[in-house]
């Protein structure tokens, strides 16, 4: 772990100082005010709701508007982390300081985190307002937020890792962008597929019908193991392809 | 069907309990990961095994011999000295970046505090893969590398910890400010909080940078960028610094500058660094190995790299009618005859002759013998120039 808080540290700075995080804070926000927008509109009009059918739902499990943000801006977060010091040598100051990889890989996977939940924070405010229209069940609020966090830790992790695979930022985002967009079709094919193993396979790894539960507030112990696995695979095969470098 | 699989299955939202739950779930998680990757780190792949006896690369060994009877004497001079105060040790040090052909082939060298080593070597020769080994970037293939005692190896990060390496085209970070780039090395160095702004300071004035400390480095000229690497170098004080080509690029001024920045670090550290410019060497290095091909070819002081550029031959000035070169075909001391003017040839000693003295005399005898009227006779001396292209195999005869 030696070297996380250095890099953790740089890396925001970094993030924070080029226009990268605040473009993508901005774009994430504008999608996400009109997404806001529309739920607040669609259920001001249709005023029959259900205990489990209201905007929180809405907002965080039935929009397309939710995930495409997510499939679209966390390989953008994630792509400059290794691909630009491989490109401009700094990798080469960073491996040889005395420091361990995994501390370099947790420290810029952290920060890419930390700016995922940054960007996340000002959507806190639309619960707000809903709040000032109706009734708002925390709790609910608290499991879609744990699902927002945990999604974005496994998509910024397969991105940390694409970033780690290649010289290019572009191939970077490219990459991480058809993989996370990989896992989130193959959850669809819950839809697609009759009852049978496909069929459950595919509900099991649907990010759509994680969503859908958490933003219900129904917590199955099942899915956080497959996120969690989402995040600590691609990180660990980021830091053994760090480690590969030196012996290429 | 997966009830055997759910551990804990949904559980609805309303109770307080819930948000202790997530709370424990996601720690525990956490937890995993850490020590999943904690683990990871501690098991970095060791280097394919180091190699006692070179036994495999019996090949290898052929065309190093090779190589060495076509360039010249192979000088090895190791300075024997007390194993305290030797910061660097390379023994027998391969790097294969393809598995099939080597970068650097048995390259073995020590370098002691207080001594500036001149790594010497034409572009491409593995200067810079030798120095990415030595500053920990890259794994040896086989072979030793030890850093103020700690085997790179054995224990990666206290032997880096030990050096100070600035890579060849210094690579820095554009967005940040110099003192910021520097407390950011310094932190990743582990200098203690208390001592950090000191040491950066510090570094900075050695490397004469505190005039652009709060400068963006992206804005900043080549020199000053070079002169930031430095201080990189310099921050964490260790007691090893290798500089890879640390004059590259710079203007004259800066050059002298630099060159006299290193020859004042090298009074209390171990110091190595590349280049290719020969009068570099002269001006800073006590000492200069010279690479060519990825082989250690010459290893010596200054004054024994000049020794070399002795004696390489004759010239001589002969009249009469005949043919030089025919004469002195019988001579097994000489490797060439070559007409350089009228009456004047040159005359190489083959690699093997040890007294060209008496070379001399001899061919001086043979020419008298054979009738010529010897006119003149004077040894010729190489440039270090000129050692330097024969010992890297590009001989401009």
């Amino acid at each position: 772990m030696r070297g996380f808080w250095p890099v953790y540290k740089r890396e925001l700075l970094s993030l924070f100082v080029t226009p990268t995080a605040w473009v993508l804070i901005i774009v994430f926000l504008i999608i996400q005010g009109f997404h806001f927008y529309g739920m607040v509109v669609h259920f001001a009009q249709n005023a029959e709701m259900s205990v489990d059918q209201g905007p929180v739902q809405a907002f965080f499990g039935e929009s397309i508007l939710f995930y495409l943000p997510l499939i679209l801006l966390c390989p953008g977060m994630t792509m400059r982390l290794f691909a630009e010091e491989r490109r401009s040598g700094t990798i080469e100051t960073l491996l040889t300081a005395p420091v361990q990889t995994t501390g370099i890989v947790l420290g810029k996977f952290a920060a890419a985190f930390t700016m995922y939940l940054v960007m996340w924070l000002p959507t806190v405010l639309y619960i707000v307002v809903l709040r000032r229209a109706g009734e708002i069940d925390w709790n609910v609020v608290a499991t879609s937020y744990t699902g927002v966090a945990l999604i974005g830790a496994g998509y910024l992790a397969v991105g940390t890792l694409m970033s780690a695979m290649t010289e290019s930022q572009l191939v970077a985002i490219i990459l991480s962008a058809l993989v996370i967009l990989g896992l989130f079709v193959v959850g669809i094919g819950e839809f697609i597929f009759d009852a049978g193993i496909l069929h459950d396979f595919c509900a099991y790894v649907s990010v759509w019908g994680q969503m859908g539960e958490l933003s219900k507030g129904i917590v199955d112990l099942r899915r956080i193991v497959l996120d969690l696995t989402l995040v600590v695979l691609p990180l660990f095969i980021t830091v053994r392809a760090v480690d590969a470098w030196r012996w290429g | 069907m997966s009830s055997v699989l759910t551990v804990a299955v949904a559980l609805l939202a309303g109770a307080g309990e819930f948000a202790v739950a997530v709370a424990v779930v996601v720690a525990v998680g956490f937890a995993v990961v850490v020590a999943l990757a904690t683990g990871a780190g501690a098991g970095t792949p060791a280097p394919p095994a180091v190699l006692a006896s070179p036994a495999p690369f019996d090949g290898v060994h052929a065309a190093r011999a090779s190589t060495a009877d076509n360039s010249g004497p192979l000088i090895r001079c190791f300075v024997l000295q007390g194993e305290t105060t030797t910061m660097i040790t390379v023994e027998g040090l391969y790097k294969s970046y393809s598995g099939s052909s080597f970068a650097v082939r048995d390259v073995s060298f020590r370098v002691k505090k207080g001594e500036i080593v001149g790594f010497l070597g034409p572009n491409g020769a593995g200067k810079s893969t030798t120095l990415r080994v030595v500053a920990g970037f890259l794994g040896a293939t086989a072979g030793r590398v030890t850093l103020a005692g700690h085997d790179i190896a054995d224990a990666p990060t206290e032997a880096r910890a030990a050096v100070g390496y600035m890579p060849e085209s210094v690579p820095l970070y554009p967005e940040m400010r110099v003192r910021e780039y520097l407390a950011f090395r310094a932190e990743l160095k582990r200098v203690p909080r208390k001592r950090r702004r000191d040491a950066v300071d510090s570094a900075m004035r050695r490397a004469r940078v505190h005039g652009v400390a709060d400068k963006v480095i992206g804005h900043l000229s080549k020199g000053y960028r070079q002169r930031v690497g430095l201080a990189d170098a310099l921050v964490a004080d260790p007691p090893i610094l290798v500089l890879d080509e640390p004059t590259a690029g710079l203007d004259p001024n800066q050059i002298r500058e630099v060159r006299a920045l290193v020859r004042e670090l090298g009074k209390d550290h171990a110091v190595l660094v590349s280049t290719h410019i020969l009068p570099e060497v002269e001006a800073t290095c006590d000492r200069a190995l010279v690479i060519s091909k990825g082989v250690l070819v010459a290893e010596g002081t200054i004054e024994e790299l000049h020794k070399l550029s002795h004696s390489r031959g004759v010239r001589i000035t002969v009249s009469g009618s005949g043919e030089v070169a025919r004469a002195l075909a019988t001579n097994a001391d000489v490797e060439q005859v070559t007409r350089v003017g009228k009456m004047t040839h040159l005359v190489t000693w083959h690699p093997h002759v040890a007294d060209a003295e008496r070379a001399a005399e001899e061919v001086a005898r043979t020419l008298i013998s054979s009738g010529f009227g010897l006119r003149e006779l004077s040894p010729v001396k190489a440039s270090l120039e000129q050692v330097f292209a024969e010992l890297t195999g590009e001989t401009a005869r």
